[in-house]
């Protein structure tokens, strides 16, 4: 936060004014107050989309120029490698965001511990996934400014507004980030050392 | 000082924000839990040169989160980059960790509550004078850069208790 942050800015609010559209003086003043404001939500939405995606950046910059030991490379017994961060937080943030906008695939098929066991070679297939990441970021947030932001979901079999499990997919993955940070910290300074 | 039991979300609050605050709500408690358990001698441990400690983290990140909090809700209050830098260095005790984490959850939930559209939509110099964000920038901001020393937080604490495999702690990882 501050200097120290390099996570890009968010645009939660844009500049440009909300178009006015309840405003119009043919309407009543009983129709603009049935009207539910929509800007608010979509641009909020608009803001953790592009957080995401600012993570996702984070995450390919973590990843790459790592050879295959380092993404693989674990720095203690019950950590976790970048492999497995960068497709643990990506796994999560799909099932989130698909159960809050009410699509397939739903929490129920999530594969965590899949995802935390998983190991390979190709950065490429990492890098790759991120992006696929992206582009669906871009179909679900479609989908999720049709929806309320009050509007209960099941998650993990409790009942969670699509407000929190948005907000959940972002914090998740900016706390799996920090995991990643470490990590490949603890991977440079250790291949310093010649270890 | 520390988080009441249970919370919820007041009536009125911003549907966009009761997400914000249930999630920090919890991200505060655990980043509690992380350290309640632990000797003072961990708190300012370094998993390695150029990582920050438990206490560094700690005073660092509710230092961003409360300014930008309080910020955008438009109140008088500071930040300099020196302040910053210098809350790495502060070495804290339990308690006083606790104590800050708690003192800045419960601005959150001081301020958030009543924020309007329109105090997010205002514009704040909030880290230098020559750029503008938004209230709502400001808290999305306070939460990713939160979770993230979260995650700093988690495996600080994991880090430790592997170089010190005596210790029993009560914190469940997940």
């Amino acid at each position: 936060m501050g200097k120290e942050t390099k996570k890009g800015s968010l645009t939660l609010v844009k500049d440009a004014p909300v178009e006015a559209e309840n405003t119009a003086p043919e309407a009543s003043e009983a129709d603009a107050i049935d009207i539910e404001p929509v800007a608010p939500w979509s641009t909020w939405l608009d803001g953790n989309r592009q957080t995401l995606k600012a993570l996702h950046s984070d995450m390919q910059f973590l990843i790459k120029g790592v050879p295959s030991a380092g993404l693989n490379w674990q720095p203690g017994a019950n950590t976790n490698s970048l492999w497995a961060l960068t497709l643990h937080t990506l796994g999560t943030t799909l099932h989130l965001l698909a159960t809050a906008a009410d699509i397939e695939p739903r929490w129920q098929e999530w594969q965590r511990a899949t995802e935390l066991a998983a190991s390979g070679d190709d950065p490429g297939l990492l890098l790759r996934a991120i992006r696929n990441m992206d582009d669906f970021l871009d179909k679900v947030f479609s989908v999720l400014e049709e929806e309320s932001p009050e509007a209960e979901r099941d998650w993990l079999g409790k009942p969670k507004p699509v407000s929190y499990l948005v907000a959940h997919a972002v914090e998740h993955a900016g706390r799996h980030v920090g995991h990643m940070e470490l990590t490949r910290q603890l991977w440079d300074q250790r291949a310093k050392r010649g270890r | 000082m520390s988080i009441a039991e249970h919370y919820t979300v007041p009536d009125g609050t911003l549907p966009l924000l009761s997400g914000i605050l249930l999630m920090m709500d919890f991200t505060h408690r655990n980043m509690i839990a992380i350290i309640a358990d632990l000797p003072d001698d961990a708190l300012v441990w370094h998993p390695a040169s150029d990582m920050g400690p438990l206490s560094g983290i700690v005073c660092h990140t509710m230092y961003g989160e409360m300014f930008a909090i309080r910020c955008a809700a438009g109140e008088d209050v500071s930040y300099t980059d020196q302040e910053n830098d210098a809350t790495w260095r502060i070495a804290e005790r339990r308690e006083q960790l606790i104590a800050r984490i708690a003192e800045g959850d419960a601005v959150m939930k001081r301020i958030l509550p009543v924020m309007t559209v329109a105090g997010m939509e205002e514009r704040f110099h909030a880290w230098s004078a020559d750029s503008t964000q938004s209230g709502g920038e400001l808290i999305a901001e306070a939460a990713i850069h939160t979770g993230m020393h979260w995650g700093h937080m988690q495996m600080t604490r994991q880090l430790w208790e592997q170089a010190h495999p005596e210790f029993v702690g009560s914190y469940s990882r997940w």
